[in-house]
Order: structure tokens, then C-alpha cells, then sequence
């Protein structure tokens, strides 16, 4: 888990979340701030207008006051009263022009400012001076405008007008209103606001709310001014709006003075304008709230949309990052999938891409390099043996791993007879395919044509042509010829059962490259079957010569190179060892060639003289055999054959494990062939007594572990011998003894093969052939196999009979071509290949008498 | 053409005439009142508050008075001869010419009619000597009748109004000549507003309106009578005029169930209480 911060996701969300935010916020403080000064500026314009509104209707009032007072003084009644100066009609026609005006009060003042007559709500008395005196100065002034006075105990709005009286005085008319409630109320009638009148001196006189706005609270402040209207009168010039704030309610209050134009006096008064902002305050928390709650829900909503845009954006990518991962751990097959159309989507698409391209390339090169693998390991196989059965076995096993199929067969040309024979089979149903099978497989076809052929079966739909390999069975093959100098030598053929399995032209070239190495290996072991065949015949070549030279011992080279491989066979030698035993044996008296006729067929006991001679023999064959540059040690065996296990013998006088191992061997087998063969100037020993002499001098002639083997050797034959009267079958049947016989048979002329090359073994065969139906016996060799044919019921007698006789047939052909001491050699190591219960029957039949 | 234009004009508003008054047959047959529509009142504003205070107490719910603007005694009646209203208040006699219209008349109450003067002016009584002298202008000042040292500012009535012909027919006489320093006024509440407003002043109004809405004018006691309620009914206070209704002969029930509820003892009380005097 990354820390929370490193996620793109979140480094796209919380940025986003943080600025949405701050912008909600400042949105917020600036819409309100400016919400309260709008609402501010919107009351303190109402109070505004509602003072404008009030002075306008003072002005109208003060107008119309003022209008009346010309009307009454021009009143011809009031003119004609006034001129008769009698006081009681003045009265009467006062209260008539009231009636009509409906002031509050209409009075006649006489120079002086008293009263002469008065009616109305002042109810002053005649000689009353309601300016005071100190003020009559403008009292008989004419005014264009009503002045705001105090008369008597009241505070009106009084109009004058002067009116001539009689003997050239001015009286004075005066029209006033009292500035009560009443009045107050009549004038901020409309404006919706509390007003308020104080006089010059600041002194409340009337205030007033209009019927429609709830202020008693305020009435009753502007009643007894507090600080706020006292802040309102210091704000009158600057025009300034103040708040009144009440226990339940905030007002704004604003003051303006009210000073009329011509005023003589100067007097002035003063407006205060309260509005409630009860309503304003509503609004302005309603909006408040409302810009709030969108504010919030607008970050939300951008809260969502970031939420959004970021899993499009982050989702795709940790996606793609992980499938990247995993393209990086090897996993190829990881994809990523997106819907739409945009970049990402177009960044999947290639990265699919490129994963597939990935993965088909590393399956190529994962396949190559299995291939590689497999090339190497069998090029190494091809190198390390030089047996032909084994070497395809290995071929064709790592060739169908590489290919991945269960199925595949070599076939190889038979030089002679040209036929083809398959040599080795994998994963087939029958272990032998019969010929006919073989001749109309593909191999035939493409050993004919030289070219590689595959068969690959019909895809879903197509009509199936119903071909298979009719050796392997195989429902798709691919068959490729094995091409050396000589021509084609043979075809090597994978294939697979699976109906779905496809070879590809890749295959072709990839199994004619093994072809090309197992053309090479084939060559290679045949150059050696041949080399070693002309070993063979050189070594018999050099034995003969030597046969020739001492007609005596014919046969003893023969014999000696038996004993000597049966010891080596005892001793576990390793084959190499074995080999170079046999030849040595073959050879050990070529050192005879040097020595005189005469002493080698002299008759009787030799001299001095010629025994020393005589000993000369091994080392003359080893300075024979020297120059030859044999594969195997041949020549020291040679040499010290005759040397003394306790050092007394000759030529070098060695002693013990001094002397070389194989010479040990080889010195019990010549000594005790000697022992047991004739000459013609003494009989042989019996083996017993050969047996009793080699027992006793053990330690001092022999290596007594070497005659220990021998006689172990000798008993084993010994016991096989005797038991060969008593064989029976027991419980072998016919068909079992058969097996065995066929067993035993087809093991020696594949170790006759192997040794002898398959020309050689070719030819046996033909002569065998030959012999079998000659002595009408029901055998008949092919392709190195023993094939029984159908003889009708014969006795057990006549069946072992009939196989000691083919036995002994192919014994002495092998004898014949490659010397009595294989054709043992032979029949123990096919016996030895036999299993466990059929070793024991071969024995018990004695088939090798 | 223009006297053939002005023909063809006369024609048309002849036709329309006819159309008219064939289309508006009732008013001047019957003047019945319909169940359902506002009962018009209007007449004497003498009378007008004493109906008021009488529709106000009546609890008929299906009537509805509606007051026009006042009218005097004879507006009143004629309202009613028309068809224009029909209640029309009266405070005065019905003259012979209006007895022909042969309207129903009903008595209500007797009104006393007081003589009052401002507040200012602090004697307790008149003689009716006095007063003709006072309206003949032979004083112009109250110390003259041992009052304040103030003019005496006279309000009068026009001479066809109730008031000033019960005051001619008690006090004045008739053929008194009132000075012409005296100031006539049309309404009653003219001459109230006068008396209260005007210091010395002296006029005459209703005593049933002075004492049910508390004037504050100075009544006095004419030849020593205090004008009061029991002083008119025991007839010792002599200037009273009768306040009543006129209504069509055959006004309806509505009418006739209110004029007989206002009529009856329980109006009478309401009537007394408020500073009238009763019919009887």
C-alpha cells in the first residue's frame, strides 16, 4: 500500500477538492459581504427615499398651508371684517374660513403680535402673544414659505400672511398646523418608515409610525432620543446612517435637517427617518443561507466530477501499471481493457500490442532455445556412442521433444538388399511393423524422392482423406530423408495422434537439421564398425600367420584368447580392457615368428640354448606389435606374458602388480591351455589336473586372484556341462523354450553385428539362410531377427534338437568369420540380456553344447 | 345638412328614451323594498347619529344599512318620494306639501337643542332675553353679561335648517333680525367644531349629539332649565324637535320589522341612555 498521497488519484482529487473548497469559501465571504452591503446601501436608500419622501410631503403640506393662507387672506369677508376691525365679526368669519381651510388653527395677530382673533385647536385669547414679543419683528412680514414656530405651548407649521387693518396697520393672518402626531403621520404617510420631528433645539416633538410598519419600539426611542439619534444628528452631514438597535429589532436612523428657504427666522427642525430592517435582515440571512447551501452543494457536485475524472484518468493507468508489472515478471498474457475511445483507450490498445507481440516472440525464442537444447544434448549423444540403436533411440526421443509429439520412427536403407528397416520406433502400437507397413509409409516415399514430406490432417470442415503413416499411426507426420554422400540412407518420421497438431515448414528445417547430424552420426559409427572389422581381420591375419609358423599349437591362440576373456569376463574388466585382453590373446605368441623353426617344432626338451631363445618370443612379438598403433595397450601384454607372479619369470623379471594385469590374465589362460592341449609329443592334461596345477602354483606363477576367477570359470562350466543331459523343459512350454531360443539368437547377431558391422552380419545372415534350409530347419534370419516358421506339432525332443542344431549352425558360421572365443562371448551376452527366468531356461536348455 | 344631421340625433335619442323607460318600469310604480339589498339611509344630520346608534344596536343580520352623505330633513324626503333611499332621516315637522307626498312617517326620539358657548366663557346660564340680544348683536363682549373680558364671536344656522327653526320658534321668535357679526353654518358639526375651537364663541346644536359624544363645549341652562334628558321629558326644557323617519308607504317588512323595533321599550332605553330624549 502507498502512502495516501501517492496515489494519482488523489494527487488529482485532493488539489482539486482543496481549491473547489477555497473558492466555495471566498465565494462565500464575498457574495455575503456583498449581499450585506447590497441590503446595507438597499435600507439606507429606503431611508433615503423615505426622508426625501417625507420632506417632499412637508413640502407639499407647508404648499398647500401656504396656498390656503393667500386664499384667506384675499377673503373678501375676512377683508371687510378686518377694515371694520370690529372683533366679533373677525371671530365669526375665522371660524367660517376655518370650516372651509380645516386647519388647525387660524388666528389675526396685530402689530404687535397679538392675538386679535383666533379659532382653531390653539385656543388662544385675545392680546395672547403666541411668538413672543422679542419675535413680532417678521410678523408682519410676508413669507413665501411657512416656518416650523413655536406658538403658545404647541409646535406648528404656521403659515402668515399679512392683511391690512384698518388706519394703515398690518395685521398678520396665520394659518398653522400643529406639528403633532397626527401630523407626523400624515406626512410619512407612504414612505414606510418611523419619522420622527425634533425642533432647532433638538427636543422631540411628534413621531410616528406609518400604519403599515410595526414601531412602537422605535417611536418610543425616537420619543427619548438616545445615543443612536444623537449619532444620526452628528451624521446629518455626511449624510450617514446609523443603527438604532432595540431589543427585538434594528433600525436605521438617519437625521436631516429641515430648513425653509426665505426663512427670516432661520429657524430649522430636524427629521429622523428610522427603518426597520427586519425584512432586509431576513433577506440578506436568506441569501446568506442560500449562497451557503449552493456553495456546498456546488463543492460537492465538484467533489463527485473530480471523483469521477480521476478514476477515469487513475483507474487506466494503475491498470496499465500493473499489467506492466507483470509484462516485466514475464507474464505476457496481461491485457488491459478499456471501454471508449479516447487516449487511454488508444495507450491499451498498443500496450495489448505490444504484450502480444512480447509473448510471441518469447514463445519463439523460449522455443528456439528448447531447440537449441535439444540440438545441443543430442549432438552430444550423437558424439558419445558409437552404437547405431541406441544413437537413433536417443535421436528420435530428443527430436519428438522438440517437436512435442508421442510418435516417431526411423527407417534405414538396407545396403544390400535396398529394403527399408525401421530401426527404431517410438510410441507405436505394434513393436515391429511388417514391411508391408513400412513399404507404404512415407519414409518409402520420401527415401525415393529424397525429399521431406508432411502430412498434416484436414482441418474442422475440410473432407478427411483418411491418410496415417501406416507405421506409426501417426494422424499427422512429418518425414524428412536422411541424405549422406551416397545418397539417401534412410528417413527419420515425428508425428502426432493429436488431430489438431500442425507441423510447419520451421519443422521441416528443424528436423532435417537433426537428420543431417544423425546422417553424420550414422557415417561416422559405420566408419568405425569398418575400422574395427579391419582391426579384426588384421589381428586374425597375424594369429594365422603365426598358426602357420607352428602347426602344433594351431587352433592355441584361439583357444587361449577364449580362456582369457572368459577369466576378463569374470574379473568385470571394462570393455576396453576386454578388448585389448582379446587381441592381446589373439596375438601373444607373434613373437614366435622370430624364432627358429627348428626350436619351435623341435620335439622333446629344449635346450638351454633354445629355451633362451624361445623366451625371447614375447619380446620379439611386442617390438612386432609395436609400431601398430593399436587403440588398445596391446603390446606390454604381450611382452610380459610370461613373467612370474613372484618375479622368476621373463623377460623383465616382474613381480606382482608389477606386471600388467591384463598379462596376469593372459599368462593363466596360455598356461593352462598349454596344460590341456595335446602335442605331438605329449598328451594333454586332464582339466582337473590342469585346474590342480594352476591351484598350485598360484602365488608363484599366477596371480592367484586371476586363477581364482579362472577356476570359478571353470566350475561354472563345468556344472553347465553336466546339467546339459538332464534338460528338460519342466514347466518351459514349446512357444516359451521358442522365445528363448529366438532371444538368445537374435542377442548374438546383434553382438555379431555390432562387432562385425552390418555387411559382415549381412552375409552370415545370407549363409545361415543357406544353411537353415538346407538342413530343413524352421528358422530364417531377416534384418538380424529370428523368425520361427510354422513346422506343424514336433516333439519337445525334436524342437530342442532342432534348436541345438540351428545353434550350433550359427555358431559355427560366427566361429567361422570371427573366431571360436566370440561365438561364446556372443551367447553369454545375449543370455546375460535376457531377463531373469528366461537367463535360467537358456541355461538349462544348453542350446551352445 | 346640418339641420337633417341634428333631426336624425333627435330621432335616436328619442328611441333610446323609449327603450329606456321600457326597460325600467319598477322605480317609479312601486317602491317596495327587495329583501336582500342594502336598506339606504340618509336625511338630517341631526338624526343621522341617533339611526346610527339604532341600526347599530339592531341585530338583524339579513339587513344592511348603508348611510349616504347627509342631506338635511327635506333631502331626506324627497330621497324617499324618488326612490332613492329608503329610510330618510328627519328632524324637523313634515311640512304640508310634504304631508301630500304620502309618505309613512315615524316619531323616534325628541332632541333637545342646546345652547352652548367655548369652554372659556364660565357663566352657567342665559335668559332667553339674553340670547335674542346676544343674536340681535347688541353685545359684543361677555363682560357685558358678567362673563370673561372676551368678544363674543355668534355662530348661527341658515334659517331652513331644524335647529335654527326650533331656536326661532323657542328662543328667537321669528321675526328677529340677527346681526350680521354673527356667521352662519351649514353642518351641525361645523357649528360643534366652531364652538370648541373659537374662544367666547356661542351657537346651539343637538343635545342628544352633546351628550352622547361628550362635547367639550360649555352648555348652558336656558332661563335657568339645565338642558338634560328628564328636563325635556318632563317638559320643562322647552326647545326640543322630534327626530323621526320617513318611509314608503309600503316599504316592506324589513323596514317595517326595524321601524317597529326602534320603537319599542328596549329602544327607548338605548335612546335615553345615550342623551336623547324618547318619543313619548
Amino acid at each position: 500500500m502507498r502512502p495516501f498521497g501517492r496515489h494519482l488519484h488523489n494527487q488529482i482529487i485532493v488539489p482539486l477538492v482543496f481549491a473547489s473548497i477555497v473558492v466555495a469559501v471566498v465565494a462565500i465571504v464575498v457574495a455575503v459581504s456583498l449581499v450585506g452591503r447590497i441590503i446595507q446601501s438597499w435600507i439606507d436608500e429606503s431611508v433615503d427615499s423615505a426622508l426625501i419622501n417625507t420632506e417632499s410631503r412637508l413640502e407639499t403640506t407647508s404648499d398647500d398651508l401656504q396656498r390656503s393662507i393667500k386664499m384667506a387672506a384675499e377673503d373678501s369677508r375676512l377683508v371687510a371684517a378686518v377694515t371694520s376691525n370690529d372683533v366679533q365679526s373677525l371671530s365669526g368669519v375665522l371660524v367660517l374660513l376655518n370650516q372651509s381651510l380645516r386647519a388647525d388653527n387660524l388666528m389675526l395677530l396685530d402689530e404687535d403680535g397679538g392675538v386679535i382673533a383666533s379659532t382653531g385647536r390653539l385656543q388662544l385669547s385675545p392680546g395672547v402673544q403666541p411668538l413672543g414679543g422679542s419675535d413680532r419683528d417678521w410678523v408682519v412680514l410676508s413669507m413665501s414659505h411657512p416656518v416650523l414656530v413655536h406658538l403658545s405651548q404647541a409646535y406648528t407649521l404656521t403659515a402668515l400672511e399679512p392683511v391690512k387693518g384698518p388706519e394703515g396697520l398690518t395685521y398678520t393672518l396665520a394659518l398653522s398646523s400643529i406639528v403633532d402626531d397626527a401630523f407626523v403621520e400624515h406626512i410619512s404617510e407612504g414612505s414606510g418608515a418611523i419619522v420622527g420631528v425634533y425642533d432647532s433645539k433638538g427636543t422631540p416633538v411628534a413621531a410616528r409610525s406609518p400604519r403599515s410598519v410595526d414601531g412602537d419600539a422605535a417611536v418610543k426611542a425616537l420619543r427619548n432620543p438616545g445615543e443612536s439619534v444623537t449619532a444620526a444628528f452628528a451624521g446629518i452631514g455626511e449624510g450617514k446612517t446609523v443603527p438604532l438597535e432595540l431589543s427585538n429589532e434594528t433600525f436605521r436612523l438617519r437625521a436631516q435637517t429641515i430648513a425653509f428657504k426665505n426663512d427670516p427666522t432661520g429657524s430649522k427642525a430636524y427629521l429622523v427617518v428610522a427603518m426597520p430592517t427586519t425584512v432586509a435582515e431576513q433577506t440578506r440571512r436568506t441569501t446568506t443561507n442560500l449562497i451557503c447551501m449552493w456553495s456546498a452543494l456546488a463543492v460537492l457536485i465538484l467533489l463527485g466530477l473530480n471523483w469521477w475524472v480521476a478514476r477515469r484518468v487513475s483507474g487506466p493507468l494503475v491498470q496499465l501499471s500493473d499489467s506492466v508489472g507483470r509484462v516485466a515478471e514475464g507474464d505476457f498474457s496481461a491485457k488491459v481493457s478499456f471501454h471508449g475511445t479516447n487516449e487511454i483507450t488508444h495507450l491499451a490498445d498498443n500496450f495489448n500490442t505490444m504484450t502480444d507481440s512480447l509473448r510471441e516472440r518469447s514463445e519463439s525464442l523460449t522455443k528456439k532455445v528448447l531447440e537449441l537444447a535439444t540440438l545441443y544434448e543430442m549432438s552430444r549423444a550423437l558424439g558419445s556412442t558409437l552404437d547405431l540403436e541406441t544413437l537413433l533411440d536417443s535421436v528420435l526421443d530428443s527430436a519428438m521433444r522438440i517437436f512435442n509429439v508421442e510418435l516417431g520412427y526411423v527407417t534405414l536403407r538396407d545396403r544390400d538388399t535396398g529394403h527399408l528397416t525401421v530401426r527404431s520406433l517410438r510410441g507405436a502400437a505394434a513393436a515391429r511393423p511388417d514391411e508391408a507397413a513400412v513399404r507404404t509409409s512415407m519414409s518409402e516415399w520420401v527415401v525415393r524422392e529424397g525429399r521431406p514430406l508432411i502430412f498434416n490432417p484436414p482441418r474442422a470442415g475440410e473432407e478427411s482423406t483418411g491418410r496415417v503413416d501406416s507405421v506409426s499411426g501417426a494422424l499427422a507426420a512429418l518425414c524428412v530423408p536422411l541424405i549422406s554422400n551416397d545418397g539417401t540412407i534412410g528417413a527419420i518420421t515425428v508425428g502426432s495422434r493429436d488431430p489438431q497438431h500442425r507441423f510447419t515448414s520451421d519443422d521441416v528445417r528443424l528436423l532435417a537439421t537433426i537428420a543431417n547430424h544423425v546422417t553424420i552420426a550414422i557415417g561416422n559409427i559405420e566408419l568405425f564398425s569398418s575400422l574395427q572389422d579391419a582391426y579384426l581381420a588384421t589381428v586374425r591375419a597375424l594369429a594365422a600367420a603365426v598358426d602357420a609358423k607352428d602347426p602344433y599349437t594351431r587352433g592355441h591362440s584361439d583357444r587361449v584368447a577364449q580362456f582369457a576373456i572368459s577369466i576378463g569376463d569374470s574379473m568385470d574388466l571394462a570393455p576396453e580392457q576386454r578388448t585389448a585382453l582379446e587381441m592381446a590373446a589373439y596375438l601373444h605368441d607373434i613373437g614366435k615368428i622370430g624364432i627358429s623353426e627348428d626350436i619351435l617344432l623341435k620335439p622333446g626338451t629344449l635346450s638351454d640354448e633354445e629355451m633362451g631363445q624361445m623366451r625371447h618370443h614375447p619380446l620379439i612379438g611386442a617390438n612386432i606389435l609395436k609400431p601398430i598403433a593399436f587403440p588398445w595397450p596391446i603390446a606390454p601384454v604381450v611382452r610380459h606374458h610370461h613373467e612370474h607372479y613372484d618375479g622368476r619369470g621373463y623377460p623383465a623379471g616382474l613381480k606382482g602388480e608389477e606386471i600388467p594385469m591384463l598379462a596376469r590374465v593372459l599368462t593363466v589362460a596360455d598356461a593352462y591351455e598349454a596344460m590341456i592341449s595335446n602335442r605331438p609329443y605329449r598328451r594333454g592334461r586332464s582339466e582337473e589336473d590342469a585346474i590342480l596345477e594352476l591351484r598350485r602354483c598360484a602365488g608363484t606363477h599366477f596371480d592367484p586372484r586371476v586363477v581364482d576367477a579362472f577356476i570359478r570359470v571353470l566350475a561354472d562350466g563345468a556344472e553347465a556341462a553336466g546339467a546339459i543331459g538332464a534338460v528338460h523343459f519342466d514347466a518351459l512350454g514349446p512357444e516359451e523354450a521358442n522365445a528363448v531360443f529366438v532371444a538368445v539368437c537374435d542377442g548374438m547377431f546383434a553382438s555379431f553385428r555390432r562387432l562385425g558391422g552390418p555387411r559382415l552380419a549381412a552375409n552370415l545372415e545370407q549363409d545361415i539362410n543357406t544353411t537353415f534350409a538346407a538342413r530343413d530347419l524352421p528358422y530364417r534370419l531377416s534384418a538380424g531377427h529370428l523368425a520361427c516358421e510354422d513346422v506343424g506339432v514336433i516333439t519337445e525332443d525334436e524342437q530342442l534338437d532342432q534348436m541345438r542344431i540351428a545353434m550350433g549352425a550359427v555358431a559355427s558360421f560366427i566361429e567361422r568369420t570371427s573366431g571360436a572365443s566370440l561365438v561364446g562371448h556372443f551367447y553369454a551376452e545375449a543370455v546375460e540380456a535376457l531377463p531373469e527366468r528366461m537367463r535360467h531356461h537358456a541355461d538349462r536348455l544348453g542350446l551352445l553344447s | 345638412m346640418a339641420s337633417r344631421k341634428t333631426s336624425l340625433l333627435m330621432a335616436l335619442v328619442v328611441v333610446v328614451a323609449l327603450l329606456l323607460s321600457a326597460c325600467a318600469p319598477s322605480t317609479e310604480t312601486s317602491a317596495e323594498h327587495k329583501p336582500g339589498e342594502p336598506i339606504r339611509v340618509s336625511g338630517s344630520g341631526t338624526c343621522l347619529p341617533l339611526l346610527r346608534l339604532l341600526t347599530g344596536a339592531y341585530n338583524d343580520d339579513a339587513v344592511e344599512f348603508v348611510y349616504l352623505p347627509g342631506l338635511h330633513s327635506g333631502g331626506g324626503i324627497k330621497g324617499v318620494a324618488n326612490g332613492d333611499l329608503e329610510i330618510g332621516a328627519v328632524s324637523r315637522e313634515l311640512s304640508e306639501e310634504e304631508e301630500k307626498l304620502g309618505l309613512r312617517y315615524t316619531l323616534l326620539s325628541r332632541d333637545g337643542l342646546v345652547i352652548a358657548t367655548h369652554p372659556s366663557v364660565s357663566l352657567e346660564g342665559l335668559t332667553t332675553k339674553q340670547i335674542r340680544e346676544i343674536y340681535e348683536g347688541n353685545y359684543s363682549n361677555w363682560t357685558e353679561l358678567g362673563g370673561p373680558d372676551l368678544p363674543i364671536t355668534i355662530l348661527d344656522r341658515n334659517e331652513d335648517e331644524s335647529a335654527k327653526i326650533i331656536l326661532r320658534k323657542y328662543v328667537l321668535g321669528t321675526d328677529l333680525a340677527i346681526t350680521p357679526k354673527a356667521v352662519n353654518l351649514y353642518y351641525e358639526p361645523d357649528m360643534i367644531e366652531g364652538l370648541q375651537s373659537t374662544v367666547g364663541a356661542i351657537g346651539y346644536f343637538s343635545l342628544g349629539y352633546g351628550l352622547s359624544q361628550d362635547v367639550p363645549v360649555h352648555m348652558l341652562k336656558l332661563d335657568g332649565v339645565e338642558p338634560t334628558v328628564t328636563n325635556i321629558e318632563n317638559g320643562t326644557y322647552k326647545p326640543i324637535r322630534p327626530l323621526g323617519v320617513v318611509t314608503a308607504a309600503d316599504a316592506g317588512e324589513q323596514i317595517d320589522r326595524f321601524l317597529q323595533w326602534a320603537t319599542s321599550a328596549k329602544a327607548v332605553e338605548l335612546i335615553k341612555s345615550e342623551g336623547f330624549a324618547p318619543a313619548q
